[in-house]
């Protein structure tokens, strides 16, 4: 990959990327160090598609793994300072401003919150959805439906 | 308030899902008009759904840029070079200029006073 290409990809994309990995994550310690290690392996991919309509795919699936890769990690580590982490990812959640929503949205399993992001914040269709996960568009919109279910007990009783 | 809608009367919670995203239900929105329980359950569902709507989108933080640039910068040029990239990096940290200029006063002041 070219310099310019780089640049151009991060110019484009990095904020988009970013908000993705936070929402999955639903920490900045650890979207830090994804977004780093994301644009690193875009840089290092070999496998970009040349067809300019697949790039955007191909770069929300690099961040999904990377995500993924910090979650497996996280559980590893975790399972030895449980209790640190969880207030430790209280600590780190994106914006205090939005605080009760991303206490909400932490509820949820991190492919569901990317899925949230995705549809509700990046105007994914359920059909692209589906092509980026490897799933079929019904269960995209199954899940999405299940996740704002969830969400939905915490206005129970709220005027 | 009932924990589901399961009754057979009421429309399928999908269906209420659909109804809240927006997706034309005309059908829906009139059982919903005259039945209290859907009628919340719709409601819930929107609040939950403006509360992600109203979730800012963030700009990547600027250092966090500069330190993708700056990794990039290196990988592109090679190790020696990615050195220099990564002390670059480390000598614009506010911590170190800080103390940089702390050695600087300090320096200066053994040099006025002792030597001149």
């Amino acid at each position: 990959m070219l310099e310019r290409e780089f640049n151009d990809l991060y110019a484009v994309y990095s904020r988009r990327i970013f908000n993705y990995i936070l929402w999955f994550l639903g920490s900045r310690h650890a979207a830090d160090d994804v977004f780093q290690t994301v644009f690193i392996k875009i840089w290092n991919g070999c496998d970009m598609p040349a067809d300019p309509a697949g790039v955007t795919p191909w770069l929300y699936t690099v961040a999904r793994n990377a995500c993924l890769d910090q979650i497996r990690r996280q559980k590893r580590f975790t399972r030895l300072r449980a209790d640190f982490s969880v207030a430790h990812e209280r600590r780190t959640m994106p914006d205090p401003d939005d605080h009760y929503v991303w206490e909400n949205l932490s509820t949820l399993q991190p492919d569901d919150r990317g899925i949230l992001y995705l549809h509700f914040k990046a105007g994914f269709s359920h059909r692209e959805i589906g092509s980026l996960y490897g799933m079929t568009e019904n269960n995209v919109r199954v899940k999405t439906f299940r996740a704002l279910r969830s969400l939905r007990g915490f206005y129970k009783g709220r005027p | 308030m009932m924990e589901t809608i399961a009754d057979t009367t009421h429309p399928d919670e999908n269906e209420l899902v659909a109804l809240a995203l927006g997706e034309p239900a005309q059908a829906l929105a009139s059982h919903c008009a005259e039945c209290p329980a859907c009628a919340r359950f719709v409601k819930e569902l929107r609040m939950a759904r403006r509360d992600i709507d109203a979730v800012e989108e963030e700009d990547v933080p600027r250092r966090l840029g500069e330190k993708v640039r700056a990794r990039h910068v290196s990988l592109m040029r090679g190790p020696l070079l990615a050195f220099w990239g990564r002390f670059a990096e480390w000598w614009r940290s506010p911590v170190v200029i800080a103390v940089a200029l702390i050695l600087f006063v300090l320096f200066a002041y053994i040099l006025f006073v002792f030597v001149l």
